[in-house]
């Protein structure tokens, strides 16, 4: 592996792991939190429940 | 912020539907929430604060319009819950603003009236007075205020008039009244006789209190008798259409010509600078390729939303929605549903949430399962490429020219089809009667440049976002995927097909070749689900990996129409019309519906048209020797 090859390769890993971040964050701490009230992990939930973003907004429209 | 801070004066804007609440809230607050001359804009609570001289804080709260505390759909329940105190995390505004439409004062003061009987501090704001006078209306200020027993401010929200005079008003209002103790308020549902006995408060004020200096027929109401005219008023509307898409094509044109220039001048200057290798290839083969094929759609993308920021903001909207009742009946459906429908031709999102107007939940669900048929603005630079590619640009008729109406009928595909699926859904699992159409009309109004110019920033910034996150994630990916792992060497096979992508694409292609899709298509499908257009990124990406030699210098649309057959293009266009190619709207629609079920069959009975679409498309172009 060259230089080159390192830094293309740490670039995708470093967007591999934001873009999986920001799907958890966008839309599946949400049911997540909810789920773990239900089974009744309060803690859990209240940390998941920190992840969520506010009220989505559409991306292309305000 | 001010949800749980008690020193915060909390001051909630309640109306009718497009009485300028939300406009008088950016004048407050100096926001830019959306402004649009058709009711229904707003059917969320917005929340904006400021802070006075006197150095008070005052949170401003925007409601949903409604014309009375007896609510019919979601977006009103919205408002009545926040101003009874009743909504849970939020506590009961301490001034209750009510903004009324100075030129109609016969139906705001009922309301107004309402909301006095609640027991909380209420101000009259009195908008939109400069049409009030040009009206010829004279109101009296300090008998409605006598009467009443309240202060009343007279305002021109969208110039930021009377605004120092309501801020005074609010400081006065506060330190009058103790107005931070109930944690809710009673109200009950008004019988019969003390609707009657409101009816005639308002009449008997609007006696007092308003003089007409000149009668004369208005000129909206000349305006009307044309563009309502059943067959006038429709003729007009499809001239607007076709005038829209035929400009989209023909005035984008230098500017896109432009994009294209600097993306290719860029990739040639980042290939100066860095030497042949796997880095330069993720920079130009994915980044560049992926996000500037994307971009180069940005001017097609604000002209359609400055075309439809025009219609919204002249009142024209709310008129095509009364022209299409009558064709919304025949469905099944009504009017109501029109404005959802319409906001869904800039993006689905905004338009399923507009549904909370709909006051019956089975034509509710109905509207939000054929929102995402109406094509949206994602959808558009997919049809501009492939029309681009594979439709030649001759003349038709006139100005009119074959591309311009290829667009213009995708757009009638996606109208017509969500028209059918209506006609299913409220004749089986849906089925309800259909409501008769009560609908006011705004007056024309000239459009307002702020609000146009605020509309295309945030529509450019947001597309421009999308481009350097959701289209910019996928297309690194996607470079990954199609350069690793490599091919042996003396290999004869094209070292893509080695790829992770290929080898995926090879699984998918069994079930996408009878649409006359290849491998390349099918890769780029799965992208497709964050956004729309992120599917053109994920070709482009494809395609440069694949051919590295010319990298972006040939650009995507002439490399499909060197590797697809039109046949193949037609399939793709119509597979765009109809799939729920859109993880946002399955979401919303989730939200909306309160159940994992609808946007289940949303994203199933989508995709199972859009193939069957794809398929006949497919095949009659096929047999009619475009394969």
């Amino acid at each position: 592996m060259n230089y080159q090859e390192e830094i293309a390769i740490g670039i995708v890993l470093l967007v591999l792991l934001r873009s999986i971040s920001k799907f958890f964050r966008e839309y599946l701490a949400a049911p997540l939190s909810i789920y773990l009230l239900k089974l009744g992990y309060v803690k859990w939930a209240i940390w998941v429940r920190k992840k969520t973003p506010p009220p989505s907004v559409c991306l292309n429209c305000k | 912020m001010s949800k749980l801070e008690p020193n915060i004066l909390r001051v909630a804007l309640v109306g009718n539907p497009n009485c300028g609440k939300t406009a008088l809230f950016n004048a407050l607050t100096g926001g830019r929430a959306k402004v649009g001359n058709y009711p229904g804009v707003t059917v969320e609570r917005k929340e904006g604060s400021l802070v006075t001289l006197s150095g008070l804080k005052i949170s401003i709260l925007d409601l949903p319009g409604t014309y009375s505390l007896d609510v019919k759909t979601p977006d009103e329940l919205i408002t009545r819950d926040i101003v009874l105190g009743n909504q849970i995390d939020e506590k009961i505004p301490d001034i209750l603003l009510a903004v009324v439409d100075a030129t109609h004062l016969e139906r705001s003061l009922g309301l107004v009236f309402e909301l006095l009987t609640l027991g909380r501090p209420v101000l009259l704001v009195l908008n939109m007075m400069d049409l009030a006078k040009k009206n010829g209306l004279d109101l009296n200020f300090s008998i409605l205020a006598h009467e009443l027993g309240i202060s009343v401010v007279p305002t021109v929200a969208t110039r930021k008039e009377g605004m120092a005079e309501l801020i005074l008003k609010i400081e006065n209002l506060s330190l009058q009244k103790n107005v931070s103790l109930p944690f809710s308020t009673s109200w009950k549902k008004p019988g019969l006789d003390e609707i009657r006995k409101r009816f005639s408060d308002v009449d008997r004020l609007l006696d007092l209190s308003t003089r007409h200096l000149t009668y004369s027929v208005a000129w909206t109401d000349r305006i009307d008798q044309v563009v309502l005219h059943p067959f006038w008023g429709t003729f007009l509307l499809l001239v607007v259409l076709v005038f829209i898409f035929q400009s989209i094509f023909t005035w984008a044109q230098i500017p896109m010509d432009l994009i294209k220039s600097g993306i290719i001048f860029f990739s040639n200057v980042v290939a100066i600078f860095i030497g042949e290798g796997p880095l330069k290839s993720l920079i130009v083969d994915g980044v560049i390729a992926g996000v500037g094929s994307v971009v180069i759609f940005l001017p097609q993308i604000l002209l359609l939303f400055l075309f439809l920021l025009i219609l919204e903001d002249s009142g024209y909207m709310s008129r095509a929605a009364f022209l299409m009742d009558r064709l919304m009946g025949k469905v099944g459906l009504n009017g109501r549903a029109v404005i959802p429908l319409l906001s869904s031709f800039a993006c689905a999102v905004p338009g399923v949430m507009a549904t909370r107007t709909i006051e019956n939940r089975r034509d509710r669900f109905t509207t939000i399962l054929i929102a995402p048929l109406m094509t949206c603005s994602a959808r558009l630079p997919v049809y501009s490429l492939l029309i681009a590619a594979f439709i030649p640009n001759k003349v038709v008729f006139g100005p009119l020219r074959l591309q311009g109406l290829v667009m213009f009928s995708l757009y009638l595909a996606g109208i017509v089809s969500a028209l059918c699926v209506a006609i299913i859904l409220k004749s089986t699992i849906l089925k309800g009667k259909k409501p008769i159409l009560l609908m006011e009309l705004p007056s024309y109004k000239w459009p307002s440049l702020r609000n146009i110019c605020i509309g295309l920033i945030e529509k450019s910034q947001l597309f421009l976002k999308r481009a350097g996150t959701v289209i910019l994630t996928v297309s690194v990916l996607l470079w990954f995927l199609a350069s690793y792992p490599k091919a042996p060497a003396h290999s004869t096979v094209p070292p893509i097909s080695y790829s992770y992508a290929g080898q995926i694409g090879k699984i998918i292609e069994p079930w996408i070749r009878p649409i006359g899709f290849n491998w390349k298509i099918g890769v780029a499908l799965i992208p497709g689900f964050a956004a729309r257009e992120v599917m053109i990124g994920s070709l482009a990406t494809v395609y440069a990996v694949e051919d590295r030699e010319h990298g972006v210098a040939e650009l995507l649309g002439s490399k499909l129409a060197k590797d697809w057959s039109t046949a193949t293009a037609l399939s793709l266009l119509v597979w765009y019309v109809l799939a729920c190619q859109c993880f946002s709207t399955l979401a919303v629609t989730r939200r909306e519906t309160h159940s994992f079920r609808w946007p289940a069959f949303m994203l199933l009975y989508m995709t199972g048209l859009a193939y069957m679409g794809s398929y006949l498309t497919y095949h009659l172009s096929v047999k009619m020797g475009l394969g």
